[in-house]
């Protein structure tokens, strides 16, 4: 599988990395080069005496070098993947060294062991008593929460805009010591509303009663039906097994990366990819999580398609998955693109969301024929019946966009809500282009 | 009140102000909203709260985009030529990437020179990069086509597009750099209009936009400009009136250089002396110094004093002034000789003031001087802009070993690349002082060096062992910027 230099820029770790990179481009640098289905190798010859052994898995793109380098990729990773996207005649067809034969094989059996530790006894007294010692945990901080909410409301949300950092952080770290991770998160969220735009005092209310919802569900969790109870819970921050999710029956397509956030909370970094299953025309979030250095279990570019199984976590909205198995990143010339004819059918669809869950976070959608327009200072996206729905302020990608249409309309993948929406790839010429 | 803004005020207030009226509320919510506020014992930051989470989530169900149907949705024209292809855009991408404004410049003058078009991905940042570099705009333009001038009306920092305006419309209502731009460009095809344009709007004219003008007169310079400039004795800034000092000093037959002359026929003329007992005669260039001296050459920039380490006199370092500002024509006819015998002459008795005549060759253009003076020790660095860059190789490459340094100088002056000789002439001196020869200087004039010398930098190494390894540094880089403009040059070499 061919891919694009945007797609292999698109894993770099950070700018520097990806000029250097560039750098490594070159036949020149490369001392043996090789490619069969599973990897791509090269040995790049460094400052030290002996080359460096620089591997990628091709099935599921993670990448190894024997170089010091702390970043993920490293420099020659990215050089090794972008010569063979420029000039893969240059890279022979053949059996893998020893060296990467071993580290193929080692990832192998990690997955065999991984599936392996499923199928271990569990001791169940111990982990019901770990449960409900959590649960007190849990129940005792969406107290203190519920009190420090309800202090907010009362004395008014005017003078939020000048409550300092340490405020949001002492209520997210109480949550954290409460075993509550999502509502932390939440909590920092509503601390980084947008106190400088006008109307912030909406979007503020909006992420204060997204947060109250889930806290008094939490209360009342006996009283909603099983698949929101895990909403709430996954929600606040319950994790679930992923190795036992994967033991379940999942969803097979051909899975379109429609485009990916990362974000960094201390060492950790978040990772949120979303995908669109092209068959089933369904859309799936699959988020990954690592810490400074080390690489992430796949890498999912965007703008390129996955052929996987994924397994939806239990919800009322199945919309978090994980990947069960996949059989590596495929071409696909050209997709139908189906999506939503226009907003009115974008809005119609997220009453029904709304409805199912009300607390749902913003999701990705495919909207056809949309043409960018300016209405006074701000940019808006105009379907084929003349509705029209803003540009979110934080979108950094104008420009390009326009320049892909140039008026026309495109079909687009947007995330956001109501009035508001983020554009993170459109269509040009049949090809899937990511905005980021 | 709608039902949102009454609990977004509310909040505002606070639950322990009163309420801010009373909310508009759909038949939907009338019963919820009762309800909740008949739960016992719920106090009454519940009670807003769980109203305002009803509200919020009946809000967005109830989302209707806005319709406007009135709306123009401005469309680029089609293009009429073709994009660049899929190699050309990968050069270009890295281009980007490396950030290398010489590269830059090449695949726009290359994509320019093919007429072809920058494919939509990359348009927004070429039309950057040509915000930052004005001498990118022109090709900005042809190499963005229709799309790029469609999405340049959206960005006031790509305004360099411009309507399209006729040469006096620039003229009489453009912005001072257009209306500079367009003089130079008439200066050097028509100098006599680009003259009567500036006198046409001069009255008008501020002090720093007169200036700007008169300094598009240093390019092309007339005898017909003397009788203007000569009519501005009234001007009244200094900055200006400097200016026409400056010209006035560079046009032959000016009043300056008249008064110039008159000073040099008296201080330089020939003698004829008898020798051997009358047998022979020989012809002398002597040098006296006027014992008069009209006042205003000095008023018109010629220095008395020639300074403590100095090694005229203060009478020679005023003649030598003078002669740079004086047309070696004014020589031919003083000494009724040809350039060949004035510049002899000078070298055998006047050798302080060659120098000077080489500046007064360079000034007045005076091409036909140039080669008798080729054969001198001195580095006449104004000759180069005289010479084919052939010729200019050939006389830098004379310096390699007395001025290595001024000749890297000037070649990295140069705005054609170097031919692969001198580039290696050249390279091999920066190489062997990578201290001075920094990897920045390569990337600025990575566009001078020809790609031939990939196959050449691993013979360029310094001997000096202790300086090896920058190089060795340099020279990775000066590789991967070489492989990057060939890549440029394939990319573009078929079309």
């Amino acid at each position: 599988m061919q891919h694009s230099e945007e797609q292999i820029f698109a894993l770099a770790p950070d700018e520097s990395s990806k000029k250097a990179g560039m750098g490594l481009a070159s036949p020149s640098k490369w001392m043996t080069r090789g490619i069969n289905e599973q990897a791509l190798w090269g040995e790049c010859q460094g400052s030290g005496s002996k080359p460096y052994q620089t591997q990628v898995d091709l099935t599921s793109i993670a990448f190894k070098c024997s170089c010091p380098s702390r970043k993920f990729p490293c420099k020659h990773g990215l050089g090794l993947m972008l010569l063979h996207a420029r000039q893969s005649n240059l890279f022979t067809e053949s059996n893998m060294p020893a060296w990467v034969n071993d580290w193929i094989s080692k990832r192998s059996e990690k997955e065999v062991k991984k599936a392996e530790a499923i199928d271990k006894p569990v001791d169940e007294a111990a982990q019901a008593k770990r449960q409900e010692a959590r649960t007190q945990k849990v129940s005792a901080g969406i107290q203190e929460l519920l009190i420090w909410l309800k202090d907010i409301i009362r004395s008014g949300i005017l003078s939020m805009p000048e409550k300092g950092d340490h405020y949001w952080d002492n209520m997210a770290r109480r949550m954290i010591d409460a075993q509550a991770s999502g509502l932390a998160t939440m909590v920092r969220t509503l601390g980084e509303t947008r106190f400088w735009e006008e109307g912030w005092q909406s979007d503020f209310m909006d992420a204060l009663l997204r947060l109250y919802t889930v806290a008094e569900s939490y209360e009342n969790l006996s009283l909603v039906n099983e698949a929101l109870q895990q909403d709430i819970l996954r929600t606040i921050g319950f994790t679930s097994s992923l190795e036992e999710l994967k033991t379940q029956e999942g969803t097979n397509d051909t899975w379109l990366i429609l485009g990916k956030e990362t974000t960094a909370e201390g060492a950790l970094t978040i990772e949120q990819n979303w995908l669109y299953g092209v068959q089933h025309n369904i859309y799936a979030l699959i988020l990954q999580f690592y810490t400074k250095g080390q690489p992430a279990e796949i890498s999912l570019m965007p703008g390129t398609y996955l052929n996987a199984e994924l397994v939806y976590f239990p919800s009322a909205l199945p919309y978090r998955a994980v990947i069960k198995s996949h059989t590596g990143l495929t071409a696909v010339a050209s997709v139908e693109q189906k999506g939503f004819a226009d907003w009115q059918q974008l809005a119609f669809h997220e009453t029904k969301v709304t409805a199912t869950l009300p607390f749902h976070e913003d999701m990705p959608s495919l909207i056809q024929q949309l043409s960018p327009v300016k209405l006074q200072q701000d940019w808006w996206l105009k379907d084929q019946k003349g509705h029209l729905c803003k540009i979110s302020s934080e979108f950094k990608h104008i420009w390009k966009l326009l320049a892909w249409s140039g008026g026309a309309p495109l079909t687009m993948a947007v995330i956001g809500k109501e009035n508001n929406y983020l554009p993170i790839g459109v269509w040009h010429h049949n090809t899937y282009k990511a905005l980021s | 009140m709608k039902v949102w803004e009454y609990i977004v005020n509310s909040a505002m207030l606070g639950s322990d102000k009163p309420a801010p009226g009373k909310p508009d509320l759909p038949e939907e919510l009338v019963a919820v909203f009762d309800q909740i506020n008949n739960i016992p014992d719920l106090d009454r930051e519940s009670k807003l709260l769980q109203q305002a989470a009803i509200a919020s989530n009946y809000r967005k169900s109830g989302f209707q985009p806005l319709q406007k149907d009135d709306i123009k949705v401005s469309i680029a024209d089609p293009e009429n030529l073709p994009y660049v292809g899929i190699p050309a855009t990968l050069a270009l991408n890295k281009v980007l990437h490396e950030g290398s404004f010489p590269l830059l410049e090449l695949w726009m003058q290359r994509c320019s020179a093919t007429d072809q078009l920058v494919r939509p991905d990359l348009l927004p940042d070429v039309l950057d990069k040509a915000e930052y570099h004005s001498s990118l705009r022109k090709l900005a333009v042809d190499c963005t086509g229709n799309r790029g001038k469609w999405l340049s009306q959206f960005n006031p920092d790509w305004d360099y597009f411009g309507p399209d305006q006729s040469e006096e419309e620039i003229w009489l209502n453009g912005k001072s750099e257009e209306r500079i731009s367009l003089l130079k460009t008439i200066r050097l095809t028509d100098p006599d209009r680009a003259r009567e344009m500036i006198i046409q709007t001069w009255s008008q004219e501020n002090v720093a936009q007169k200036l700007e003008f008169l300094k598009c007169l240093r390019q092309n310079k007339q005898i017909s400009d003397l009788s203007w400039l000569e009519s501005l004795s009234s001007e009244k800034g200094q900055k200006v009136k400097d200016e026409i000092q400056y010209l006035l000093r560079e046009i032959p037959g000016s009043s300056i250089i008249q008064q110039y002359e008159a000073f040099l026929s008296e201080a330089l003329t020939l003698k004829k002396e008898k020798s051997l007992l009358g047998m022979l005669s020989k012809t002398t260039l002597q040098y006296q110094f006027p014992e008069l001296v009209n006042e205003s050459i000095y008023k018109s920039g010629i220095e008395k004093l020639a300074g403590a380490n100095s090694k005229f006199t203060d009478e020679q370092y005023i003649t030598s002034q003078v002669i740079q500002y004086v047309p070696p024509a004014f020589w031919e006819k003083q000494l009724e000789a040809s350039p060949e015998q004035v510049v002899a002459y000078f070298v055998k008795y006047a050798g302080k003031f060659v120098a000077s005549l080489g500046i007064a060759v360079s000034r007045f253009n005076e091409k036909d001087w140039v080669p008798y003076f080729l054969d001198q020790n001195t580095l006449y660095a104004d000759f180069l802009e005289m010479m084919d860059a052939g010729d200019q190789e050939k006389y830098l490459g004379k310096f390699k070993e007395s001025l290595p340094n001024d000749v890297v100088h000037y070649a990295l002056s140069r705005k054609q690349e170097w031919s692969s000789v001198f580039a290696a002439v050249v390279l091999k001196i920066m190489a062997a002082d990578p201290g001075r020869y920094r990897l920045n200087t390569y990337k600025k004039n990575i566009g001078l060096i020809p790609v031939e010398m990939l196959t050449q930098l691993g013979r360029l190494g310094p001997e000096n062992q202790n300086v090896l390894l920058d190089w060795e540094n340099i020279r990775e880089e000066l590789l991967s910027l070489l492989l990057l403009k060939q890549q440029i040059l394939q990319a573009f070499i078929n079309k």
